[in-house]
């Protein structure tokens, strides 16, 4: 009896540890050597990314076979795993929170600063430090500086997308309005001249308007930026759309809105907007790149592009998306050896032959390679915008969801139901949003 | 107790034990975990940490400010419009949450309930055909949220969806009729469904009743077949008239059925999620955010699943607490044979 007893008792335990190892938490990461040097044993390298249709996949997967083949000789295996775009973020969190996240993956700029802050991506610094054959400055500048906040460097830029305004050629020929890309030519292409091209673009019985654009930041932050305002103070611990610039911004958008009556109300990215300048029923509609394969498959009419029209000052943002390295990757050095690889220029060309990125490494062949995916005819907008660019912001002062999508975006929204009054809106923005900012 | 009857008690045990196995591992050990986290500060990758009640008084406190109460008093305002200024929330967007929550429930339950029940009550007949309506009306119960939330989408487009195609030939038709000969024709009033604050909800609340009424029906439906065909023979022998019977037998005799459909009803539309996720985001302005995308929010995109599970316990209270009340009330109207 007693030796049963002693049985159940050291079954319990041993059962016991086995439940307590497993909800144990993982050991801390070590930090990589700093050597770059490949790997000596066999390694296997996941990698992701988040292809937007079966083509896109198809690019990545001969890309990854590709890359396996030349690295075969440093033992090096990839593989890609892609991830659907509904719901990948929330895929990842939980791959990083169980610890089992790919190797290398891609995120959106803006959320760079979250993984970081919460330790689940590895700065790359020692590596790219260590590493002679690398150069930052290979890749443009203002992802770079998003990516090397605080000392450290959380990634490689994949690509970028500038905005730019989407224009319908045939609707602007049939009311006999001022093409967009002449009048940027000329140097007129200002806010202007884009209100006056709107109104006369404008026909309510025709059911057709000047504008149209999809509610989130990306485009009432145009507006901001190029009335001269900003979201956020210079050092991001503070709001800034109580500004005099950003006040401007913002009232002339919603003049185009709720006066002039030129734009369809806007909804959620890819909504009615969207829908309402396929149908061919807008003139205008900004987006980024991504937007060009949609385009490319689905718009029945002649179309192009031009920068954004220029307010008190030529705005737009460069969004980007960089390649982060799991922090609990067991093989740092393979890891920066393929990431250095798919942000080469030979592997970005391929990417950008696609037509829905642009190169973020300056290389002029994969620079060529995105130029040359037509149509659009003039693919130069892409490129010229980004000399002035406002670089997306991660937010390492600040959760940018309860910031911007929690308290910015619904004052916003109050804006455009003409709820709220421009300065009403602003206040109440900076005085919710400022207590939030990590000072 | 004896062998046979150990043996016997360990067998039934075994047979309990794969469900009861499913039970704790997918739903009792979670829970515990996820009330364990409500009071911790936690973002999923990092170790809780024991905060105890805040996240409770995070979402549910209220902190007063009397310099402001007293500056909008000395603006001249009355102390009423000066309440708001004293009493603040600590998380407003929780209560905006609240609020769209308990409006929602309420607006699906006056808009599927009352309908399935007409409904049934007219489907509840022996004619030619009448089980192609009533399979008409529960088709929506079984196509898939993502699916019917994208055909709602289409429909509710504001410059060429269907609803708003439909309104602008009454506009059309009437002002033909009467308006313009009168010199005042209507204007298109080109309803933003999803992108406006002020429609927003009713548009969720509406597309939810109509893949509601479908299942309500077909509950109602079963309920009135239930009821003995003498008691409504009786009822025309005495000369009831349609209406009497319905209020003096029908709705008595349903008041279970309909006991179950309110209590069923509140509870879905308290958990609301799918629809605003897939629609609006919460948005426009807030307008369709519920407590559940709000958890959802900060839970899952914020990562804050601390306060997030502190909200989904605060949902289940709201809920339990309903449902309480609704137990409480149906003594007095819910008729039990």
């Amino acid at each position: 009896m007693k030796k049963r007893t002693l049985f159940k008792l050291l079954s319990i335990i041993v059962l016991g540890s086995f439940v307590l190892a497993a909800c144990g938490s993982p050991a801390a990461t070590e930090a990589p050597v700093a050597t770059g040097a490949p790997a000596a044993e066999s390694v296997t390298i996941r990698w992701r990314t988040r292809p937007d249709n079966q083509a896109e996949q198809d690019v990545y997967q001969k890309i990854s076979d590709d890359l396996s083949a030349k690295l075969a000789d440093q033992g090096i295996t990839l593989v890609y795993d892609p991830a659907p775009v509904t719901g990948y973020e929330d895929k990842l969190k939980a791959e990083f929170s169980a610890g089992n996240a790919p190797d290398i993956v891609w995120i959106p700029g803006a959320s760079t600063a979250d993984y970081a802050k919460l330790g689940v991506i590895l700065d790359l610094k020692p590596l790219a430090d260590a590493d002679t054959s690398f150069k930052l400055s290979d890749y443009y500048e203002a992802p770079i500086k998003e990516l090397e906040q605080g000392g450290h460097l959380w990634g490689l830029p994949r690509d970028i997308s500038t905005l730019v305004m989407y224009y319908n050629k045939d609707l602007f020929k049939k009311y006999n309005v001022d093409d967009p890309a002449k009048l940027a030519a000329e140097g007129k292409w200002d806010w202007e001249n884009f209100e006056r091209v709107a109104k006369e673009l404008t026909n309510p019985t025709d059911k057709t308007y000047g504008f149209s654009m999809s509610n989130w930041w990306g485009l009432w932050g145009y507006f901001v930026n190029a009335g001269g305002g900003s979201l956020f103070n210079a050092d991001r611990t503070a709001c800034a759309m109580t500004s005099e610039g950003s006040i401007k911004g913002l009232t002339f958008m919603r003049k185009l809105f709720l006066e002039d009556k030129v734009a369809t109300a806007p909804g959620v990215e890819g909504g009615v907007g969207e829908t309402d300048f396929l149908a061919g029923n807008v003139g205008m509609f900004p987006n980024g790149r991504w937007m060009t394969p949609g385009m490319r498959a689905n718009a029945k009419f002649d179309w192009g592009v031009v920068e954004m029209p220029k307010g008190d000052v030529n705005a737009s943002w460069l969004f980007w998306g960089p390649y982060v390295i799991s922090a609990k990757t067991a093989n740092p050095n393979a890891a920066w050896i393929v990431m250095k690889e798919l942000t080469s220029p030979e592997v970005q060309a391929q990417v950008a032959a696609l037509g829905s990125n642009i190169p973020s490494n300056k290389d002029q062949a994969a620079t060529d390679a995105f130029l040359n995916s037509k149509p659009p005819e003039d693919n130069t907008p892409f490129v010229t915008s980004a000399n002035y660019a406002q670089a997306e912001i991660p937010l390492f002062t600040g959760n940018w969801g309860d910031i911007v999508n929690g308290i910015y975006q619904p004052n916003i929204d109050n804006i455009f139901a003409g709820k709220m009054t421009v300065e009403e809106a602003a206040a109440a923005i900076c005085q919710a949003a400022d207590p939030l900012f990590i000072k | 107790m004896s062998r046979n009857r150990i043996r016997e008690s360990l067998e039934g045990y075994l047979f309990l034990l794969p469900n009861l196995l499913g039970f704790l591992i997918f739903m009792a050990v979670p829970l515990a975990i996820s009330f364990y986290y409500s009071f911790t500060d936690y973002n999923l990758f990092t170790e809780p940490k024991w905060v105890g009640l805040a996240n409770y008084t995070k979402a549910l406190g209220f902190t007063t400010n009397v310099e402001s109460y007293n500056a909008i008093l000395a603006s001249g305002k009355s102390w009423f419009s000066a309440l708001g200024a004293l009493i603040q929330p600590n998380d407003p967007t929780f209560w905006v949450a609240f609020g769209n929550t308990i409006k929602y429930a309420l607006g699906v339950l006056i808009l599927s309930v009352i309908p399935a029940f007409l409904i049934a009550w007219l489907l509840n007949s022996k004619l030619r055909g009448m089980t192609v309506f009533r399979a008409m009306i529960y088709i929506p119960v079984v196509a898939s949220v993502v699916g019917s939330s994208l055909v709602w989408f289409w429909i509710y487009q504001q410059q060429n969806g269907v609803l708003n195609t439909v309104i602008r030939w009454l506009v059309n038709g009437l002002n033909a009729l009467i308006f313009t000969p009168l010199g005042n024709p209507l204007a298109d009033p080109l309803i933003g469904w999803l992108v406006t604050p002020q429609w927003a909800l009713l548009s969720l609340i509406i597309m939810t009743s109509w893949s509601t009424i479908g299942y309500d029906m077909v509950i109602f439906l079963a309920a009135l077949q239930g009821i003995p065909t003498h008691l409504y023979e009786a009822a025309v022998v005495d000369g009831a008239s349609r209406n009497t019977i319905l209020r003096k037998i029908v709705v008595p005799l349903l008041s279970p059925t309909i006991f179950f459909i309110l209590v069923t009803n509140i509870i879905s539309s308290l958990q609301i999620f799918s629809e605003p996720f897939i629609m609006t985001q919460g948005g426009p302005a807030n307008s369709t955010l519920t407590i559940v995308y709000y958890l959802y929010q900060k839970g899952f995109q914020r990562f804050q699943m601390g306060y997030g599970a502190a909200l989904a316990w605060i949902v289940f209270a709201l809920i339990f607490l309903v449902t309480i009340i609704q137990f409480r009330i149906s003594k007095h109207w819910v008729f039990e044979e």
